[in-house]
């Protein structure tokens, strides 16, 4: 039943245009174009090689896959996702359309099946991001002369990859729960995003003076309080030149915490719905 | 005899209004059954907890012998509630398969459906461009998608031209007597409902006024209008049992008797220039009905 509510969804996404472009292409895209436009300006403005006290590097296309994949945890980006999330559910009661689907499937089912399409395409968008970056790291090695480097190293760059993949991919899944248990509580998608990303901003703020306050390793409940520190630790354990105050000291917790409330706030999302009355959507 | 849904005692309030107040009732499974009722009587309201989008606040409802909301027993029912409301982006086809997807059924008869209520040509356009009529047809498609046992329907010719109409009219009847399928629906059109239905329920207020089959009821209302010369001798041969309304005389009697009466009639030296028979109608009834509970 899981599997047809699913199905469902994931036929109501492909038809949904709108949804999927500023949802989920939009981001990779648009950091493609920024990519193609540094090199333009680059090559447009830079000095020929050789002049005194400039070097240039040769791009890193593993690395640059990974930091791309980690562009998740920036505000405007998120927006975009989140948008997708609150649509996902939003759209039903905008148009009255439960009274439809919820004879069909448990409620359950079809919120569960809305967050697992959600993460289906967060996916493909992440990996699109990584892929753009590595097209966008090649064009401009090939255009300043730079060159790029492709010796990929399984035990560095896979894990490298495939952590800021997990990562981003599981703190979208727990925004998304958020918005979509705001969504619920609101029956509106713009209260729920605004707010979404509203929490995940005060975090952020809250993170800085919480790195600058440890002596030590971080504490169980500085990732319980902050699954957005989670997330930032575990992006700090997988990329090189973290700042040393940022130094994680126990990764595993951390991908703990945040799974934990990516599941915490759908199951919440999940009990809210199935208690509600569903007379007007 | 199998029950399509009961009702025990389900109150539903919604702050301060109270749309169901302990209403109890049991439709059998099999033929059609009309819920009749003023804005407001808790037509809606009994659809909606049955299918398990609002949950009662008094009461139990059931439905094929489960729980209101079992999604087992959801599955073998397809309903039509209020307005219907599609995502407008979607084609009548897609808005289709989703919907089948949804139930897990594994293959749909979609052209099937489209075309038994006259969406084949409209099928690849989007909803948003579709008139209330065509949403109407379209929500019934979905609702037989699964071929379901029951089918509830609230208002299901609201919105359409009197073809449509009678196109909707044929095919529940149809549905009733060549698929088995047991229909409930709710109606203000009280001619339609007449034409359709085998038994009636009367809501008003929240609460159940009235029911049985259509022909008992109507039958009770029912009154035979005479032209007669001179009135009377034919007030003084009736009895009781008959009034003077204008030019005519009203006579209380069922059919069985009025043979007799206008023997009687004519023996007595009444002439008779017009027989016929008025008032066996829901609208009567209705308002008869509706008219004691303002009163009671």
């Amino acid at each position: 039943m899981l599997a047809d509510a699913f199905a469902a969804e994931r036929l109501r996404l492909a038809k949904a245009r709108g949804l999927l472009f500023w949802g989920f292409l939009f981001v990779p895209l648009m950091s493609l174009a920024f990519g193609l436009i540094g090199t333009v300006i680059t090559v447009a403005t830079r000095r020929a090689p050789g002049d005194p006290g400039l070097t240039f590097a040769a791009n890193d296309l593993a690395k640059a896959a990974s930091e791309a994949m980690t562009q998740t945890d920036l505000i405007p980006v998120q927006l975009f996702f989140m948008l997708a999330a609150a649509g996902l559910v939003a759209d039903d009661y905008r148009w009255e359309t439960w009274r439809l689907v919820t004879p069909r499937n448990t409620r359950a089912n079809l919120l569960v099946a809305k967050l697992m399409t959600f993460g289906v395409g967060a996916a493909g968008s992440i990996l699109l991001l990584a892929v753009f970056s590595m097209v966008s790291a090649l064009i401009d090695g090939l255009a300043t002369g730079d060159g790029f480097t492709s010796n990929f190293s399984f035990a560095t760059d896979l894990v490298r990859m495939g952590g800021s993949f997990a990562t981003s991919w599981l703190e979208l899944i727990a925004m998304a729960s958020l918005a979509m248990l705001l969504v619920v509580l609101t029956r509106n998608a713009i209260p729920a995003v605004i707010s979404a990303i509203g929490l995940w901003a005060v975090q952020l703020l809250a993170i800085d003076r919480i790195a600058k306050g440890l002596t030590g390793p971080p504490g169980v409940f500085d990732y319980a309080f902050l699954p957005a520190f989670s997330a930032d630790v575990l992006r700090t354990a997988l990329l090189a030149g973290a700042p040393p105050e940022s130094q994680p000291a126990a990764w595993p917790l951390a991908f703990l915490a945040l799974a934990l409330w990516a599941a915490g706030l759908a199951a919440l999302a999940v009990w809210a719905f199935q208690r509600q009355d569903l007379t007007r959507e | 005899m199998s029950i399509a849904l009961e009702a025990v005692g389900v109150g539903k309030t919604f702050g301060a209004v109270k749309a169901l107040d302990a209403l109890s009732l049991r439709i059998p499974q099999g033929g059609v059954y009309g819920i009749l009722g003023p804005n407001g009587a808790g037509k809606s309201t009994l659809f909606r907890i049955v299918l398990g989008l609002v949950r009662p606040s008094a009461g139990e409802a059931r439905l094929l012998g489960a729980a209101a909301g079992d999604i087992k027993a959801l599955r073998r029912i397809g309903a039509v509630i209020e307005t219907p409301r599609f995502l407008p982006w979607l084609t009548a086809r897609d808005t289709l398969k989703v919907l089948a997807l949804e139930s897990g059924e594994k293959s749909p008869d979609i052209d099937g459906w489209l075309d038994r209520v006259g969406l084949t040509d409209a099928a690849d356009r989007t909803v948003h461009g579709f008139s209330v009529g065509m949403k109407q047809r379209l929500a019934l498609a979905a609702a037989l998608l699964t071929r379901p046992e029951v089918l509830i329907l609230d208002e299901p010719t609201s919105g359409m031209d009197p073809a449509g109409i009678l196109e909707i009219r044929a095919l529940i009847r149809d549905l009733a007597d060549r698929d088995g399928v047991t229909v409930i629906l709710a109606s203000h059109q009280l001619d339609e409902v007449q034409r359709v239905c085998d038994r009636v329920a009367f809501l008003d207020k929240g609460r159940l006024v009235r029911e049985g089959s259509v022909s008992d009821l109507t039958a009770v209302h029912e009154l035979l209008r005479l032209t007669v010369s001179p009135v009377d001798k034919a007030l003084a041969a009736l009895g009781d049992k008959a009034r003077v309304e204008g030019e005519a005389v009203l006579a209380a009697i069922d059919r069985a008797a009025a043979p007799g009466v206008i023997k009687a009639l004519v023996k007595a030296g009444v002439d008779i220039t017009e027989a016929r028979w008025i008032g066996g109608d829901l609208e009567t009834v209705f308002l008869s009905l509706t008219g004691e509970t303002d009163a009671g």
